[in-house]
């Protein structure tokens, strides 16, 4: 058992190593478990999220409506994912004949590119089967939420799931099921996105049915 | 231990992006970009892109030819780099000095070559038996590069597919369009339609 002045000395240094305590320190210590980042989607990078914007209004046209601007968006964003993912197999590509793990970590990004391709397909086809707009009340247009060439995506897509939101219960309008990971930022509220909504009601309901499942065969 | 790949920062990448909408060629070392623009010129040829967003998918589907093409030549390289390993073993009951003889094979030297065959031959083998012994110690490896190579060749057909979908949407929503414009055509009511004796007169 230790003694009372080991207890005492153990105390005082544990006060000294508690972690980074600047706001730099505790930025790069959140980025230790950081791999590649290829798994997180561009659309959830606050820092992408003007360029995303900029690009998707070349893409949906200069009087798009929102709806085909948030397509476009979500199209841009995972085509960005998708380049990121191939271009990242390439230095890999280069070793497979003398590294062993090249191999194993190209059939991980090989899943990586399937999702992401998944998730342009959609993307694509939303954005496909919305009908640019022929008139001037073809929809809400997005021109004065610009700020020069700089378009305010979060601006934009704030206006998107207004509608969603209200149907859903006071309690749940401003978190999603994954709960801290989406939690609102200063400067850029990323619950808002359309798509981040829409894809935690659905896993949500997956995760729902599963369990289902589970008890089901568990009260077998 | 290899180092992860290091990702550049976000606006970089977005400012790379924004010069090319579908990226670089992505292309390794000893590959060429002459086959790779050929390549592209004939599919594109064949496919006539109409707007960025086809451009997209020719792309990827060009891409996805060249990588099938890749992993095949990555998956003959693999074979035959390892076959080293497969000639020892094969040849260790054979001859003398096994590791020296197929280091030697490896290097292509016409001496050890000869001396290699002839050792096989004597021993009613050949050079399927080496590449059966090469496959049965890479046969995970290889079966890897075949699902890498079967994944492209599925995402190939669904690049094709996605063309064919986008251009039939783009129709119908141009068919819409015109509709649209055509009902809100303010004159339209003016137009009386004809009586046939009217049109027989005229």
């Amino acid at each position: 058992m230790s003694s009372l002045r080991k207890l005492y000395a153990n105390w005082l240094n544990a006060r000294f190593s508690t972690g980074p305590r600047t706001a730099a320190g505790k930025a790069r210590a959140a980025q230790n478990a950081r791999k590649h980042g290829l798994r997180v989607p561009a659309l959830r990078d606050p820092a992408m999220a003007k360029n995303i914007g900029a690009l998707a209004r070349k893409l949906a046209g200069p009087n798009a409506d929102a709806q085909r601007f948030a397509a476009a968006c979500r199209l841009v964003a995972a085509q960005i994912d998708l380049l990121d993912i191939r271009e990242a197999r390439l230095p890999l590509l280069s070793r497979v004949l003398v590294d062993d793990t090249a191999l194993d970590r190209l059939t991980t990004l090989d899943l990586y590119e399937r999702i992401t391709r998944s998730r342009r397909k959609s993307a694509a086809r939303e954005f496909g089967s919305i009908c640019p707009s022929v008139a001037a009340d073809g929809g809400q247009t997005v021109g004065n939420d610009t700020r020069g060439n700089e378009i305010d995506l979060a601006a934009v897509l704030r206006k998107l799931p207004a509608e969603k939101a209200a149907r859903l219960p006071r309690e749940r309008r401003n978190r999603t099921s994954r709960g801290a990971y989406l939690r609102p930022r200063r400067g850029l509220d990323v619950t808002d996105f359309g798509i981040l909504n829409e894809r935690s009601q659905r896993g949500k309901t997956q995760r729902k049915q599963r369990s289902n499942v589970n008890k089901a065969r568990r009260s077998k | 231990m290899t180092s992860p790949p290091v990702a550049t920062s976000a606006t970089d990448r977005t400012e790379v992006r924004r010069r090319n909408w579908a990226g670089e060629p992505g292309l390794i070392l000893g590959e060429d970009r002459q086959g790779y623009d050929e390549l592209l010129a004939q599919v594109s040829r064949a496919l006539a892109p109409r707007n960025v967003m086809e451009d997209v998918w020719i792309r990827d589907v060009v891409d996805l030819v060249w990588d099938i093409f890749r992993l095949r030549r990555i998956k003959a390289n693999l074979l035959r780099v390892r076959a080293r390993n497969a000639i020892r073993e094969v040849i260790s009951p054979l001859v003398r000095d096994s590791w020296d003889l197929a280091d030697k094979w490896s290097a292509r030297d016409a001496n050890a070559v000869s001396l290699v065959e002839a050792a096989l031959k004597r021993a009613g083998m050949s050079m399927d038996t080496v590449m059966a012994a090469t496959l049965r110690e890479e046969i995970d490896h290889v079966a890897q590069i075949e699902a890498m190579i079967a994944h492209a060749e599925v995402r190939r057909g669904a690049a094709l597919r996605e063309i064919e979908r986008y251009r039939a949407n783009l129709a119908e929503n141009l068919r819409r369009a015109i509709a649209h414009v055509d009902n809100s055509d303010p004159h339209a009511a003016d137009i009386v339609p004809q009586s046939p004796a009217e049109q027989e007169a005229v």
